[in-house]
């Protein structure tokens, strides 16, 4: 175990947009329980800016957070399956980046996130008086459908994110693998001829966050 | 049969028919034509609060949503039968309590009804000050009675 040591795994980039999107998703959750339409709708713009932060990260990001870089075929998440409940346990991950599995985890997260974002957008409530910043180009009717399948979707993400807890408990207590930990600090025990990040360029970087930060002050402008 | 005869039995059935198609109106379409009244409610608030967004609003729309909830408020409580809330087996997000407290969902129905006289009067009158704030006081209606008579929206 000697030539273990923690790697670096994660950017800070890609760190923040998950614990940023933590915060938010209990935020919107909170906001739309209570009532708080103002603060849901501020909390729905700043989510579909980190959500396009991200979807830009995924492409010109740093290596572990491409797309490219975890989305398997069928064939590979099959095998890696088959390889994490039949055994192997240790605390080496197998890869440095997102696992195969946990790849399309994080695409159906965002995904499902961006549904509910976008759905928020067109949104309208029962009585016609609280609605999402784009709600004006729809009709009533339609409003009242996105708000529907917005609330639908959210049930999803709920189960998707209960999915997500069961993986880091499995990994965290079969497999002595602390996830947490390294989406937090960013680093992993890895074998030190383990694959490592590659960081991704500061102007990509610049862009990403100025793409972000436009489609969120320009949400929360409409929304005002 | 004579001509004069068979007009009867024609007018006789078609009597039968309509008393018939009475009966037939059962909870089933009393919940559809509620939601469509509600519907009519809802599009006229949420043409008036797009409206007030603008810069400048148009007075013209205003007035038009203003007088369809004016007109349109008063029909709220014909819109509950007795026999039309859950206990008929008709989804509906109508409690029970619209019927056993009906002296509550009556000021409720009625408090909509004058908040809505009150905002198509600023609005005739061109006060779009008056009337932003008398819309608001609709909306307070629709939230206040919703809360107490109306079920969440599982979404």
């Amino acid at each position: 175990m000697a030539d273990i040591r923690r790697v670096r795994i994660w950017d800070l980039p890609t760190r923040l947009f998950h614990w940023g999107l933590v915060i938010l998703i209990g935020l919107a959750w909170w906001s739309i329980s209570t009532g708080q339409l103002s603060l849901h709708r501020t909390v729905g713009a700043l989510a579909a800016g980190l959500v396009v932060f991200r979807l830009w990260w995924g492409l010109f990001g740093g290596s572990t957070a491409r797309f490219s870089d975890f989305l398997r075929g069928p064939r590979t998440v099959l095998a890696y399956a088959r390889a994490l409940l039949g055994g192997g346990k240790g605390p080496v991950g197998l890869t440095a980046g997102h696992n195969p599995m946990g790849g399309w985890s994080v695409v159906a997260l965002l995904a499902v996130t961006g549904a509910i974002v976008g759905l928020g957008l067109f949104a309208v409530d029962t009585d016609g008086l609280e609605s999402g910043p784009l709600a004006s180009l729809v009709d009533y009717d339609t409003g009242r459908l996105a708000s529907h399948w917005h609330g639908l979707a959210f049930d999803l993400l709920k189960i998707l994110v209960g999915l997500h807890l069961v993986a880091i408990g499995f990994y965290a207590f079969i497999r002595r693998e602390n996830l947490i930990r390294a989406m937090i600090d960013g680093k992993k025990p890895l074998a030190e001829d383990g694959e490592a990040l590659r960081r991704g360029r500061y102007w990509a970087l610049g862009v990403g966050l100025v793409l972000g930060a436009a489609v969120a002050g320009l949400l929360i402008r409409m929304a005002g | 049969m004579t001509r004069n005869t068979t007009f009867r039995v024609l007018a006789a059935v078609a009597v039968m028919a309509v008393a018939g198609s009475a009966l037939a109106e059962d909870a089933a379409s009393v919940e559809k034509a509620r939601k469509d009244y509600f519907h009519v409610l809802g599009k006229a608030a949420k043409g008036s609060g797009e409206e007030f967004k603008k810069t400048p609003p148009s007075i013209a729309e205003i007035q038009k949503f203003a007088a369809i909830l004016d007109a349109e408020a008063p029909k709220l409580p014909s819109h509950f039968p007795a026999g039309s809330g859950p206990e008929s087996g008709v989804k509906t997000e109508a409690k029970a309590d619209i019927w056993a407290k009906p002296d509550a969902f009556k000021k409720a129905a009625a408090d909509l009804a004058t908040a809505a006289h009150n905002y198509n009067l600023a609005a005739q009158k061109g006060d779009l000050m008056a009337a932003g704030a008398a819309m608001k006081a609709v909306g307070g209606t629709c939230k206040a009675c919703h809360e107490e008579f109306k079920a969440k929206d599982e979404h």
